[in-house]
């Protein structure tokens, strides 16, 4: 039986590759396309200054939009031929869970979604922002600034917002205010009209959003057609520019959201990094968000820790890790304890881009 | 070629667990003919059962070993349990026992959801089992699956064992032939139902400790897996192991090998296809149990 092998399964001892998995359909799709060409561009750049262990990098797509169960088959099937030697990308936190054991102390693993903290699983490194860093300063300084005490979460159904729910629950608390009502809904909802009747006769003034992508577009479609937009403002930790253009700038008054980049951030490395996007994608090029830059930061963040280690293996890496730094638009950044400690900002919609309103 | 080697590995690993789960049904499903809906909920038990064990015990490494026998009496005492309770009564209404024990599936799918929060959770492997061993051509094989396959061997050798030379075993395959005619015979038919499914579960609670190597815990895994079990015996063919075996590896080399040439979905429609195709030709499984039954 001699079957057509797709052309990224020769495996070649002169590259190294990496699996890039990284949403193609589903809510997250939408910046998809953004994730693609910030991991390509870290891969260039890389391979522009002599590659790692001196052999070229190569990214391998797989689409994290697919069933958790899915993506970590075909993951866990390209690294047993030995068609990868890393894997990365933004997708969410069950892919993840599926994932980290399927290839733990196999390949290094870095995740660089945003997510709900506490990955121990060996081999696994993150460029993820987590509540603690990103969330609480967030509702500490709303709750100071607009006097935000009554929050309302919305998220949708699985680990990640009912784990960052519960913390947002504490850090209410915490802030001399309180959590007066939860609701989940399952990814891809299109309905919201139970979620607004309650946060209506909630009394809210502020929203917790923990919707994925395409669900949070059409929830603040929804929102602020309702008209809740007047009484209530919006915070959430995964928003991104892709995700305002999708929602339109009459869908964004009084939204903020946090994270470790934005791309109207003015710093030295934040404008390279534009700079050189644009040079090679073109100004039509889909819009940078934090959530597509951090594949750019994933790549960047495993060659750094194989190039500190010297070798594939992944024990070694683990344990050169800690001493791992490298270069990006978020500046430099160092590895504590498997995760990157970065700055972290807060940022307010203004129509369809971010204005950044305070480093957290 | 290399390719085609680690998919048939790859196959051979999921056939592995698809063995393990398989192996409990084909005692409580195979041997008594009781359809159990919950048996996916006995595999979820033996999950959780790690994960508990693993926040009181530390070491990832200790706490697996302290896991398999203790989720296997976890799981087996709820297998017994729910055949005292509730089976027991329905021996002759196959079609309310499926109702009911899917009733039941559903009442501990949301004990799990209420005691441990819908959320999945995720146990630490110990580092023994983490990492691969490398093969020529640069594949290579995941100490997890390799664990995962010796389980399922064990497994199986431990039962086919047990169902031969045990006391225990040969009550069993007198009741499962003629139920009657052991009764007569002096065998206390409700004790070897009661032990039998304390076994079949058991098997299950095992699944569930072997599961937390491969992905995360939640309140529906058992479901989601309980369908292929159910096919796996039933095109193995009622009454005996050696079916299940054969069809648990076919069915994984089959699965990853249309993988490999399609995709994931078509080839989890061309397994299903093969099924029926198969059952169409044979609808008794792919071995029988020769009995003189009067039934």
């Amino acid at each position: 039986m001699s079957a057509p092998a797709p052309p990224w399964l020769t495996v070649d001892r002169a590259v190294v590759s990496i699996a890039l998995v990284y949403p193609m359909r589903g809510p997250a799709g939408m910046f998809g396309p953004t994730c693609e060409l910030c991991a390509q561009l870290a891969v260039e750049e890389i391979n522009r200054s002599g590659g790692v262990l001196g052999r070229e990098v190569r990214l391998v797509p797989v689409d994290g939009g697919a069933p958790p169960a899915e993506v970590a088959a075909e993951v866990e099937a390209l690294v047993s031929v030995g068609a990868v030697q890393g894997v990365t990308g933004w997708h969410i936190s069950s892919v993840r869970q599926a994932l980290a054991p399927r290839v733990a102390h196999r390949v290094p693993y870095v995740y660089t979604a945003l997510y709900e903290g506490g990955e121990r699983t060996e081999g696994v490194f993150l460029t993820s922002e987590t509540p603690d860093a990103q969330l609480w300063p967030a509702m500490r300084l709303l709750a100071g600034e607009q006097g935000v005490r009554r929050w309302f979460v919305v998220g949708n159904d699985y680990v990640w917002p009912r784990r960052t729910a519960r913390a947002a629950q504490r850090y209410a608390l915490r802030g001399g205010g309180q959590v007066v009502g939860r609701h989940f809904l399952p990814l891809d909802a299109h309905d919201f009209t139970e979620v607004l009747r309650r946060i209506e006769h909630s009394d809210a003034d502020g929203v917790l959003m923990l919707l994925v992508g395409a669900d949070a577009v059409r929830f603040n479609r929804a929102f602020a057609r309702s008209g809740l937009d007047q009484r209530c403002l919006r915070l959430s930790t995964l928003m991104d520019e892709n995700m305002l253009l999708a929602s339109g700038a009459g869908a964004t008054r009084r939204l903020y959201s946090t994270a470790g980049f934005f791309a109207g951030l003015v710093t030295q490395e934040n404008l390279d990094f534009h700079g050189e996007f644009a040079r090679r994608f073109g100004v039509e090029a889909p819009p940078l968000g934090s959530l597509g830059e951090s594949c750019y930061e994933g790549v960047m963040l495993l060659a750094a820790l194989i190039g500190q280690a010297r070798t594939l293996d992944v024990r070694a890496i683990e344990t050169a890790a800690d001493t791992v730094a490298y270069h990006g638009p978020r500046g430099r950044l160092r590895l504590r304890q498997r995760h990157v400690r970065q700055r972290i900002y807060l940022a307010e919609a203004d129509g369809l881009d971010f204005s950044v309103l305070a480093q957290l | 070629m290399t390719v085609l080697f680690g998919q048939l590995f790859t196959g051979i690993s999921i056939g592995a667990v698809l063995l393990l789960i398989a192996l409990g049904l084909a005692l409580t499903f195979g041997q008594m003919n009781v359809i159990n809906m919950a048996h996916g909920e006995f595999i979820m038990a033996g999950a959780y059962t790690t994960y508990v064990l693993q926040q009181s015990i530390t070491g990832a490494g200790l706490s697996l070993v302290v896991a398999l026998p203790v989720a296997f009496v976890v799981a087996g005492t709820m297998g017994a349990l729910l055949e005292v309770l509730l089976i027991r009564r329905l021996y002759a209404r196959p079609l309310d026992t499926l109702l009911v024990t899917w009733g039941v599936s559903l009442m501990l799918q949301q004990l799990a959801r209420d005691v441990f929060g819908s959320p999945n959770v995720q146990t630490r492997a110990p580092e023994l089992l983490t990492g691969n061993v490398a093969l020529p051509g640069g594949l290579t094989i995941a100490n997890n699956r390799l664990f995962i396959l010796g389980l399922a061997l064990a497994a199986v050798a431990a039962l086919t064992l047990a169902l031969r030379l045990t006391p225990l075993g040969r009550r069993i395959r007198a009741v499962v032939q003629n139920r009657d005619l052991a009764a007569v015979s002096g065998i206390a038919t409700s004790r070897v139902d009661r032990t039998t499914f304390f076994v079949g579960s058991g098997l299950a609670g095992l699944a569930g400790v072997a599961l937390t190597l491969l992905g995360p815990i939640g309140p529906t895994m058992g479901t989601n897996l309980i369908i292929d079990a159910f096919l796996v015996v039933v095109v193995g063919g009622i009454g005996q192991l050696k079916g299940s075996v054969i069809v648990a590896f076919a069915l994984g080399v089959l699965q990853a090998t249309g993988e490999y040439l399609t995709t994931l979905s078509v080839a989890k429609v061309i397994v299903f296809v093969a099924i029926v195709a198969f059952l169409q030709w044979r609808p008794q499984g792919m071995f029988t149990l020769r009995t003189r039954s009067l039934a």
